[in-house]
């Protein structure tokens, strides 16, 4: 092509561009150039929870109330992200899937999210709280105010396991407790082969020190990891997995949480403790492993840690009521258990878990064990507005220790210190 | 006859470029075979090498999931637009700055270089909320007003600019031209390279922008290539081979258009030897 | 030209970029630093507390000395590597337009990418780098944890050289062969050439980047931000993901203020040091 007509193409191609972006920002066609059109609702939503069976309640909701459903979907940060910005300049979604339970309240105490328990008390079809497991409810209250709607109830603490390597290290059934589990770990540890993989986010640290009955905070006291022993005991141990008993490779520092999972899928990890999120990965890159799912280990307790998303609803948002409706549709128990199917996500409601599905099923019969002993959380420090802060402490903490072999108690101790701190 | 360095230099410099090429080259290409693997691959936790069966259907699954083509045309349109007016611009004030004497002009130059020195989100949310109120936000001014020139732009043209010959410009004066022509007679011209430079590094970095797309717009149809990416990770682990089709795709345009100004560079040479 | 008139002239050219600048850059930004005399409630003032609390608080500090060091590994590493590709890609060399093109491929390419690029090419275990590391017999690498800053250095490096090299390229260019052919006649070698005429007329070139490079290391955010969240612990934590965690995750938008503030200072004072020393050398 010679030289003349390469620029008159590039020339010709800016003109174009130039000309569409004026004419479209100009045109009527314009998808939403004025303000808000008030016939559209809409949602912020986590971009892995997009099942067809939630789908399928927004499009009817759509069209029961004649409404043009614009259902976003995002990475859990840039939710966040997203949702700060649009709570300093006013302009907000109609409804939000909350990340955790503890963020409504912290939006809900700064004047962003609403306060739901009247909406609840004038709907009792809808159940909630009585519905809804304990541990659920109580984490998204403080005060005697509810600011989110539990949508999904997981827990992490599950034990996975390969069958396969565990007989053949002469081991038919899984570890209960912590003196098994390193047993069964040092037993599986030969070669390539890890008996455990532990994970480099600092949330799953949280099912070991649970059972050794830790509370990560009490945000009223400004106490954290304590009782102090048992926070030792448990940091320690998970440290010596890796550097002492070397049963489980250094986790590497990155922003996802599937390292363990891929580890065990490779047959490269006999085991890992995790979430029911991990089911579905390895079922569908390693379908040849005999998966093994057991119920969270004994170290002083049984106990696991609580996760799952909820609902909530901006205080600017145009029509509550509306946005309740949805949310009613949305955590329905016949919806809960669609998505189960489908994804075999697990759910807060007391229904859902008594459902014949849900109890016939091995799996989500280990996770709902697994639930009924989640560990509480502690509401005075979402209600504090630190804990996103908190949290950021505890990761460096966390990873100083089990990636770069920090001695524990004195992390522990900065730790403790920097957050109280922060209070 | 050609000088030579060292004994063997053309073989070194091959050496180093051929390594240096490998080394940028490769984990691209492993892009590609991410690219091409199935779900279950992915997952397995075994890097894989070599796909068993190349997944060419991940590319339409990317355009099945989400409106693909129009993420295409938004970020063409927001690309494009901020690009042609850094053109306009920034060489007009490069210019000022770099020829130009004039009460004020040190804290002007100082002023503007400094906005260089806050991170975008520091500007971003006093933008999303005027934008909010003048009813900007889902439309493509509102992705294009905020990087219309930036001091990058101005500052690279400058420096261009500044070793030009005040000759030229004096000449043109005492021909009897006036102040804009001489700028888009004389000046312009010269700067080729430069504005190939500039045109290409704005409309990639512009193409590649995240942060504030993914503010200012809620609908799905002004969303931009990048934001779309992300509607593929499920939220505890990367599809890598969905995100790594959709790099790919995000990556062509960049591609060919740096390929146009290629040439813009070469004949930069030709330009300056005829001086 | 008279002084008057090329003032108003200059004043005319700048006004479509003083609107600009003012309405878009200064309002907003001017608007958010105010904040940074607020505590995070956004309601109590608190003058400079915000500050002072910047100069004792650990985190702060770390993230600082940290990125200095990144800063500094990065543009050495990062101007030698591109100044050198230039050179050697200014000379009639066969295959050079293949050469150049490649080396930018990676600039081209998204930091989001690049970043999960690289997290899963040296992830330790599932990551294909040691698997061929394996498979060759050497040992493994865990640089993501042993060396984590110098890993963010590299990945820098490898998507910047490229972008360099083109800006050098660019500026290599600019020289009038006269130059060279005169040298040449007087009998000057290559690398007289090189450091006589090249490397002083290329300083408006070098300028631009060592400003540009250092401005733009000191902001990184987007790297640290994908490929180790700022970890392991904080060892990857440079400010600017610092202040983004602050804004954003901290929901602490009076002390973020202060910190860009802080941030803005650091680099303003550097770019006008260099901007001197590259004036007076272009003199």
């Amino acid at each position: 092509m010679p030289p003349i007509a390469r620029r008159s193409f590039l020339q010709l191609g800016l003109g174009v561009t130039v000309l569409g972006a004026v004419g479209t920002g100009c045109s009527p066609a314009t998808p939403a150039a004025k303000k808000q059109d008030p016939r559209t609702f809409t949602i912020y939503w986590n971009a892995g929870h997009g099942y067809q069976a939630y789908k399928e309640v927004i499009d009817q909701f759509g069209k029961d109330h004649d409404l043009q459903m614009n259902w976003q979907k995002f990475q859990w940060p840039d939710l966040t992200t997203k949702l700060t910005a649009d709570f300093r300049s006013g302009n907000v979604p109609d409804l939000v899937e909350e990340v955790s339970a503890g963020t409504g309240t912290q939006y809900g105490l700064a004047g962003n999210v609403l306060a739901l328990d009247e909406f609840a008390s004038a709907d009792k079809a809808f159940g909630f709280p009585g519905d809804f497991l304990d541990q659920a409810v109580v984490a998204r209250q403080y005060e005697g105010k509810t600011y989110s709607i539990p949508l999904h109830l997981t827990a992490n603490g599950l034990l996975f396991y390969n069958k396969a390597m565990l007989s053949a290290a002469g081991f038919d059934k899984p570890p209960s407790n912590w003196d098994e589990f390193l047993e069964v770990a040092k037993a599986t540890t030969k070669d390539k082969v890890s008996g455990c993989s532990l994970n480099s986010d600092p949330s799953y640290a949280a099912p070991y020190y649970n059972q050794q009955k830790v509370d990560f905070s009490d945000a009223g006291a400004k106490q954290f990891m304590m009782p102090a022993d048992g926070a030792l005991r448990s940091l320690q141990w998970m440290q010596d997995l890796i550097f002492t008993h070397k049963v489980s490779p250094a986790p590497v520092a990155t922003t996802d949480y599937s390292g363990p999972q891929k580890l065990f899928s490779a047959k490269r990890a006999a085991m890992f403790v995790s979430g029911p999120w991990d089911i579905g990965p390895i079922r569908q890159g390693s379908p040849d492993i005999d998966l093994g799912l057991a119920v969270p280990l004994t170290g002083a307790v049984q106990s696991a840690a609580m996760a799952g998303s909820g609902l909530m609803i901006p205080a600017k948002a145009r029509d509550p009521k509306l946005s309740w409706e949805l949310i009613t549709k949305l955590a329905a128990v016949k919806v809960e258990l669609a998505a189960t199917k489908e994804a075999g996500m697990s759910m807060p409601r007391k229904s859902w878990a008594a459902d014949p599905a849900v109890a016939a099923d091995p799996s989500l019969g280990t996770i709902a064990k697994a639930l009924a002993v989640v560990a509480k959380q502690d509401v005075a420090l979402s209600a504090s507005g630190k804990a996103a802060q908190v949290n950021e402490l505890w990761k460096k903490a966390y990873q100083q220790m089990v990636i770069q072999h920090a001695p524990v108690e004195q992390t522990l101790a900065d730790f403790r210190k920097q957050a109280g701190a922060a209070l | 006859m050609r000088e030579r360095l060292f004994p063997g230099d053309r073989i070194a410099a091959y050496v180093v470029l051929v390594a240096l090429g490998l080394v940028t080259v490769l984990p691209l290409l492993y892009m590609i075979v991410l690219a091409l693997q199935s779900d279950a691959e992915v997952q397995s936790g075994d890097p894989v090498l070599w796909p068993e069966h190349l997944e060419w259907s991940n590319f339409t699954r990317l355009f099945e999931a989400a409106p693909f083509g129009r993420f295409f045309v938004n970020s063409f349109v927001m690309a494009g637009a901020i690009t042609l007016s850094h053109l306009i611009f920034d060489p007009l004030v490069g210019y000022v700055f770099a020829k130009m004497d004039f009460p004020g002009k040190r804290i002007a130059f100082v002023a503007v270089l400094s906005t260089l020195m806050v991170p975008f989100f520091v500007r971003m949310l006093p933008i999303y909320s005027i934008f909010a109120s003048l009813g900007w936000i889902d439309s493509y001014q509102g992705l294009i007003v905020p990087f219309l020139m930036d001091a990058y732009g101005i500052f690279l043209m400058r420096q261009f600019i500044r070793p030009l010959p005040d000759e030229l410009i004096e000449a043109a004066r005492v021909d009897g031209a006036g102040e804009f022509r001489i700028y888009l007679r004389v000046i312009l011209p010269q700067c080729k390279p430069a504005l190939a430079v500039l045109g290409l590094f704005t409309f990639v970095f512009q193409w590649n922008e995240f942060l504030w797309p993914l503010i200012a717009t809620s609908r799905t149809e002004m969303r931009t290539l990048p934001i779309g990416l992300t509607l593929f990770n499920q939220e505890y682990f990367t599809q890598w081979n969905l995100t790594a089709a959709g790099a790919l795709i995000l990556f062509v345009p960049t591609a060919l258009f740096f390929v146009i100004t290629q040439k813009f560079l070469v004949e930069g040479i030709a330009l300056s030897g005829l001086k | 030209m008279t002084r008057r008139r090329q003032a108003l002239t200059a004043w005319l050219f700048l006004t479509p970029a003083v609107l600009f600048f003012a309405l878009l850059f200064f309002l907003p930004i001017g608007n958010q630093l105010l904040t940074g005399l607020y505590d995070s409630d956004g309601v109590s003032f608190v003058g400079f507390g915000n500050f002072t609390r910047a100069f004792g608080d650990p985190e702060v500090l770390h993230s600082f000395l940290i990125t200095l060091v990144y800063a500094a590994g990065t543009l050495v590493v990062g101007t030698a590597a591109g100044l050198g590709l230039a050179v050697i890609l200014n000379q009639a060399l066969p295959g050079r337009t293949l050469f150049r093109s490649v080396l930018l491929i990676p600039y081209l390419t998204s930091v989001s990418i690049v970043g999960l690029l690289w997290r899963n090419i040296l992830d330790p275990q599932v990551g294909i780098l040691n698997r061929l590391l394996e498979a060759a017999g050497l040992p493994g690498q865990t640089w993501l944890s042993t060396h984590p800053l110098a890993t963010i250095v590299g990945i820098t490096v490898w998507s910047g050289a490229g972008y360099t090299m083109v800006l050098f390229l660019a500026g290599l260019q600019g020289i009038p062969g006269l130059y060279y052919e005169a040298a040449r006649i007087d009998g000057a070698g290559p690398w007289r050439r090189f450091f006589a005429i090249t490397l002083p007329l290329l300083t408006p070139t070098t300028l631009f980047v060592s400003i540009i490079g250092l401005i733009s290391t000191l902001q990184q955010f987007a790297l640290p931000y994908i490929v180790t969240g700022g970890g392991p612990g904080n060892a990857t934590s440079l400010y600017a993901h610092r202040l983004f965690i602050v804004a954003f995750n901290d929901n602490d938008f009076g002390y973020a203020s202060a910190l860009s503030v802080l941030l803005l200072l650091v680099v303003l004072t550097l770019s006008l040091v260099q901007l001197r020393i590259g004036d007076r050398a272009n003199a």
